[in-house]
């Protein structure tokens, strides 16, 4: 329990400093903020009242505590260009990209693992070196670029091959603008619409956990409780389903806070490519107009997915590996 | 050295040449050449071979991805290396001295780290101008915190192997030992991290690229050129997808020749999982 709190806390003192370093990073940009508020034509008198209407003319001392207490009171200011709550930005951006995340985190884990172990049992055949070129060769490639290809086979593909109704995926948007409301039809329009997004963050993914999977498998097998089971007459088949599974478990639990801000950050450009309205795109908007207080919310939310993940697998390990229970 | 990372080598090095002379041996380094979009494999109407087809504005892609590989290559390969190098001074600070510098850079290093790579990225890269020396840059800034740790583990080790005693003894001051000492027994997985950084480094430009926060128009990066076809990915999606394939042979072969070095240098396989756009 006492390693627990101090974990805990570990992570809390490390979200602040992001929050602190974010502060610094945006106060630290070139350029007056305030300018950036009002129209070019504006006086000098109107981009004064713009400063002290965002209270950019107090000094930065009281700026800071203003942004950390803002930060833990939960409502992260207001938006310079939609003058609305953050939060509230927030609130509609972060359960797209929520949803796009996590069934592509739980997708890549699933294929990513599973590819692992087929290649370990397979180990140094010519197919696993096969699957092995793939999964570099898929690892090295952008997620955007897998993105824009897919499109291009859905669309330019499509209509070139006649694809039959089924399989024409939407390649744009999250839903049909023509569906509104929640009914079993507009779920099914949002499973279809998410096919693409999803299969590209969870190809990217799975290949790097496949490829990281695989070599810590292979490094346990030189394990000596391997040569144990064998030794007892266990068959392959078993040590690998029972004792290598088990015996895995705390690296895959530490490669899931790894794999988690690659699948963030990868978010961001496959929201871009298929225009959903998720947390990477608010973001990228945010930057195109310095809509400063927006940058530093979606930051801030994308650390805090971050270290609240990392805290969960740091908490789950203990369970896992009796070693690691101090 | 395996096979894989011969042919990976040469693959890079023959990149690196025809982007040195191609580009100079066609007409206005891949300007206009032709009318106008032309597929790949396809004639334009004076009569020219185009191997991917054009752009828009008559382009030769295979030209235009020969002159984007220069600066691909170059903030790639620069970024690496400038984020290795700030890496290494301050893991190995941080390793030798230990107390309050080992205690400030590492709460420095979990701090950018607990911020996916790409959000730190977009952040930095969006305050200051874009441009080729800003990414690098930026790109040394978010980068470095892999190496420092791992280098400030192996000084951390090294430290205490009883050459170090040795060299003391004979008065070897302590920035001397560091430096040619310590720090030459400590750099190899540096090294790896290094040449696997280029890859990563160069997926990272062109993402940064293809987002308008990376290399302007009309120079041209990977990253620029596919955000370039992505209006005509509906009518003409070569123009977005060649450069896509350029990139991803270049980072594969850095990916290959980054295994092959970490083999060699550690004699076991341990796999790097990066931050990947």
């Amino acid at each position: 329990m006492h390693a627990l709190v101090r974990r805990a806390l570990d992570a809390f003192l490390l979200f602040w400093l992001v929050v602190t370093l974010t502060f610094i990073l945006v106060r630290a940009a070139p350029g007056d903020t305030a300018d950036l508020l009002v129209p070019p034509s504006a006086s000098a008198g109107d981009v004064a009242r713009a400063r002290a209407e965002f209270g950019l003319d107090a000094p930065l001392a009281t700026q800071y505590a203003r942004w950390v207490g803002l930060v833990f009171s939960g409502d992260l200011g207001e938006s310079f260009a939609l003058r609305e709550p953050v939060s509230r930005i927030l609130g509609r951006t972060l359960p797209v990209s929520l949803w796009l995340g996590t069934c592509s985190l739980a997708l890549t884990f699933l294929l990513g693992i599973g590819v692992a172990f087929w290649q370990v049992r397979h180990a140094g055949s010519r197919l696993d070196t096969a699957v092995t070129s793939a999964t570099i060769a898929v690892y090295a490639a952008p997620s955007y670029w897998v993105a824009l290809t897919l499109v291009a086979v859905f669309t330019y593909g499509a209509a070139r091959l006649g694809f039959p109704h089924w399989a024409r995926l939407p390649a744009f948007g999250m839903t049909d603008p023509a569906r509104i409301g929640f009914s079993l039809s507009s779920v099914a329009d949002l499973l279809r619409h998410s096919v693409l997004p999803v299969a590209v963050l969870t190809s990217v993914g799975a290949a790097g956990i496949a490829r990281y999977g695989r070599s810590r498998l292979l490094d346990l097998l030189h394990e000596d409780w391997v040569r144990t089971a064998r030794a007892k007459g266990l068959s392959t088949r078993q040590v690998h389903r029972i004792h290598l599974l088990w015996n895995a478990l705390p690296t895959l639990v530490v490669l899931l806070g790894l794999a988690l801000p690659g699948v963030v950050a990868g978010s961001v450009f496959v929201e871009t490519v298929f225009a959903w309205p998720g947390m990477g795109r608010a973001m990228l908007s945010a930057i195109a107009s310095r809509d400063y207080p927006v940058v530093m919310g979606v930051t801030i939310a994308y650390a805090f997915v971050v270290i609240v993940a990392n805290l969960i697998a740091d908490l789950l390990l203990p369970a896992l590996d009796p070693r690691r229970r101090g | 050295m395996t096979r894989a990372a011969r042919l990976s080598l040469w693959c890079l090095v023959a990149l690196a040449v025809a982007a040195a002379v191609v580009p100079a041996m066609s007409p206005q380094d891949g300007q206009v050449l032709a009318d106008g979009l032309v597929e790949p494999l396809g004639r334009d109407g004076s009569g020219h071979w185009h191997l991917f087809g054009t752009d828009r504005f008559g382009r030769d892609l295979v030209v235009r991805i020969l002159v984007a590989a220069r600066l691909s290559l170059a903030i790639g390969i620069g970024g690496s290396l400038l984020a290795s190098a700030v890496g290494v001074a301050v893991g190995a600070w941080a390793g030798w001295s230990r107390g309050v510098v080992d205690r400030v850079a590492m709460a420095l290093a979990d701090m950018l780290l607990a911020i996916p790579r790409l959000i730190l990225l977009l952040l930095v890269a969006a305050l200051w101008q874009p441009g080729a020396g800003t990414v690098v840059l930026v790109l040394a800034v978010t980068g470095w915190m892999g190496v420092a740790r791992m280098i400030r583990a192996e000084v951390l080790g090294v430290r205490e192997l009883p050459f170090v005693q040795g060299a003391t003894a004979l008065g070897s001051r302590p920035a001397r030992l560091l430096w040619r000492h310590v720090v030459p027994n400590a750099i190899g997985p540096a090294i790896v991290a290094t040449t696997l950084g280029v890859g990563n480094a160069i997926v990272l430009e062109s993402g940064l690229a293809f987002l308008g926060l990376g290399v302007q128009p009309p120079d041209p990066s990977w990253g620029n050129m596919i955000a370039g076809g992505r209006e005509l990915i509906v009518t003409a999606p070569w123009i977005a997808i060649a450069p896509g394939l350029a990139l991803i042979l270049t980072v594969l072969a850095t990916t290959v020749i980054g295994d092959a070095l970490r083999d060699h240098l550690s004699g076991h396989r341990v796999v790097v999982l990066a931050d990947r756009a």
